[in-house]
């Protein structure tokens, strides 16, 4: 897996997506975060990186 | 006419004292001059009475209530404040009453996602946190008070208005014997989050106001449970809010949870209501201890803060000058380093040690404080009640993965009070070698607390570095078995007006030193932790920040950054 991303950015990236959220509206969120999963897929380069992080965020979805 | 306030609800656990009006002189026609009047009797303003009565400067305090504070509000107190206490004189009365407590749990619906360890060791003298009522805070420092000359409480007084003179300002006092007039050199506005000063001088607060809305509420109950934080986000019992619960002495818990946007505000204020919910709470924690509510407030968090917090000849401590969220503890914790940055600036200026623009830096030091206050504490806000909707998602999401996953944890964190360095203030000097320390507090940080070697002294030896602190500043030097000739000689005459610097020098072996503490550190852990050589040396202003340090010191370094700490230029 590559370097995990220093926490001051993991932050930064946490409120930027929160932000983009908010722009894009209820009705596109959805989209959007598929989206931007797909684009960071693309740019992580690292297939197996990719089925654990889907893994990971398919647990604990009940609520 | 002035009345004051009504008297609190009776509490479960505290009798609240009744203070009552004394006719001052100026009622009767005179009109003594005061060197500082201080327009609030809460901790922040107590605070600073008693930093000013150490440094000799006498001080009245105008206070509306004929009581302390109702309730328990501010609650934690932070480690730095601690110390800042201690100098004080408070601290160990504070102690009796206390509880201290190092670290916490967030739960995400009932699990566990975050464990809270706040840094603590045998070199530190108290706890990360402490907690005490706001309630008994006041009560303690007023009795402190009593036993010193100089500070004048003037109970049950309203201001009603404030004019500035060329060298001096007039505030208008209501009492419930008439109004007078009262004049001093300078006044210290410490009236708290509805501050009247800033109201009369016409000053307005800017920064963010946060929407989520928390109701506060301390219930008595004899719970067993061991004292920490406990933060639940979503929790079953109160699904979409967030709820935090901290132990308190007197068997008080302190119940916060957030109210929702949909909630009915009216009706959630309804005590039955409230008993409803907390009562959710502690079915779902599984305490089955019969309870009490006790007192509740309504609580909205805010980053507002005045752009200046000195005005002419009014300075501006604590609520008055900034409202801070309650996310991380920083209200009363800020108050008390405004009064302990402040307290020695004005006592210094009013000695005449120091120019007025000295207290420039109070604002400018305090300022900066605050807007890091807003960066952290925003985002503890922003974690805490979601601004938005973006926010709730990713905050969900964050708990979520936490579950299972230890790297989003860090977004969880409460981030509790740090103190504040001043790394740019314009009383530091930082020489071109200060990258020759690998350790130790840096320059505008606060000295780091040490155990101190045990000596056979007994108990009246200081067990830690900073007991033996000055009142004015404090200057340490490390060496092996003597200190280098020139600054033998400097610590020897080092003065800011009538007032010595205290000398404490650190050495591997024993030797005296003429006008100095010695401490002897044989294996050298003073040393690491200061990242100090031979001949190393702190310069520590009188709020105990470091405001110069050198790898390798000389005397004419120390005394021109003891000039500079004072604005002086040569001494």
């Amino acid at each position: 897996m590559a370097e995990p991303l220093p926490f001051p950015d993991l932050e930064k990236a946490f409120e930027a997506i929160a932000a983009a959220i908010d722009d894009v509206g209820e009705d596109k969120d959805r989209l959007f975060l598929a989206k931007l999963a797909l684009a960071l897929s693309h740019r992580l380069g690292d297939l197996d990186a990719i089925t654990d992080a889907i893994a990971s965020a398919k647990r604990d979805l009940e609520g | 006419m002035y009345t004051p306030p009504p008297r609190p609800k009776p509490s479960l656990y505290f009798e609240y004292p009744t203070f009552d009006f004394v006719r001052p002189p100026e009622l009767d026609g005179e009109r003594p001059r005061h060197q500082v009047a201080i327009v609030g009797g809460g901790p922040v303003g107590l605070t600073c009475a008693i930093e000013l009565a150490r440094h000799g400067i006498p001080s009245v305090v105008i206070e509306n209530d004929a009581t302390v504070a109702d309730g328990s509000r501010a609650v934690c107190i932070a480690r730095r404040s601690m110390e800042i206490l201690q100098h004080v004189g408070v601290a160990e009365r504070f102690l009796d009453k206390a509880l201290v407590w190092t670290g916490g749990r967030s739960f995400y619906r009932n699990q566990v996602v975050f464990e809270l360890e706040m840094p603590h060791s045998d070199d530190s003298r108290y706890h990360p946190m402490t907690n005490l009522q706001q309630c008994y805070i006041e009560q303690f420092l007023i009795e402190h008070i009593d036993g010193i000359d100089g500070i004048e409480i003037r109970w049950q007084s309203q201001v009603t208005g404030v004019a500035q003179t060329d060298d001096g300002v007039r505030v208008s006092i209501d009492t419930p014997e008439g109004p007078y007039e009262l004049e001093a050199d300078y006044v210290l506005a410490a009236d708290g989050a509805r501050s009247t000063m800033r109201e009369l001088m016409g000053l307005k607060l800017s920064g963010t106001s946060y929407s989520g809305k928390y109701l506060i509420a301390d219930i008595k109950m004899a719970s067993s449970h061991p004292i920490e934080r406990r933060a639940w986000f979503d929790p079953p019992a109160n699904p979409g809010s967030t709820v935090l619960m901290h132990k308190q002495p007197d068997d008080i818990w302190r119940v916060d949870y957030q109210l929702l946007d949909d909630d009915n505000e009216a009706e959630e204020l309804q005590e039955d209501r409230i008993r409803e919910r907390i009562q959710m709470q502690l079915d779902m924690i599984g305490e089955t201890t019969p309870w009490e509510l006790d007192w509740y407030s309504l609580y909205k968090a805010h980053c507002l803060c005045l752009d200046d917090y000195r005005q002419g000849r009014v300075l501006f401590v604590g609520d008055a000058a900034h409202l801070v969220p309650i996310f991380g503890v920083r209200g009363l914790n800020s108050g008390l380093a405004d009064a302990n940055n402040l307290g020695w600036k004005l006592a210094y200026v009013l000695k005449g040690w120091a120019p007025a623009d000295l207290l420039e830096t109070y604002n400018h030091e305090r300022r900066e404080a605050t807007q890091e206050i807003f960066r952290e504490a925003g985002k503890s806000t922003a974690f805490m009640t979601p601004p938005s909707r973006g926010y709730r998602l990713m905050r969900d999401a964050a708990l979520s993965l936490a579950l299972t996953e230890t790297w989003p944890r860090g977004l969880i964190n409460p981030r509790q009070s740090q103190p504040y360095d001043y790394s740019d203030s314009r009383l530091n000097s930082t020489p071109a070698d200060d990258a020759g320390f690998a350790a130790g507090p840096r320059v505008g940080a606060p000295l780091l607390n040490m155990r101190l070697p045990a000596t056979g002294d007994g108990a009246n030896a200081p067990a830690f570095l900073l007991d033996g602190l000055g009142l004015g500043f404090t200057l340490i030097c490390f060496c092996d078995n003597a200190l280098a000739a020139d600054v033998a000689e400097t610590v020897h005459r080092l003065q800011v007006g009538d007032e010595p610097v205290k000398a404490i020098v650190v050495a591997r072996q024993a030797l005296t030193v003429d006008g100095a503490d010695v401490i002897v550190d044989p294996e050298g852990r003073i040393f690491d932790a200061y990242g100090a050589g031979p001949g190393s040396a702190y310069l520590a202003r009188p709020d105990a920040h470091v405001c110069a340090r050198w790898p390798r010191a000389t005397g004419a370094a120390i005394e021109a950054a003891l000039a500079t700490a004072v604005m002086r230029s040569g001494t």
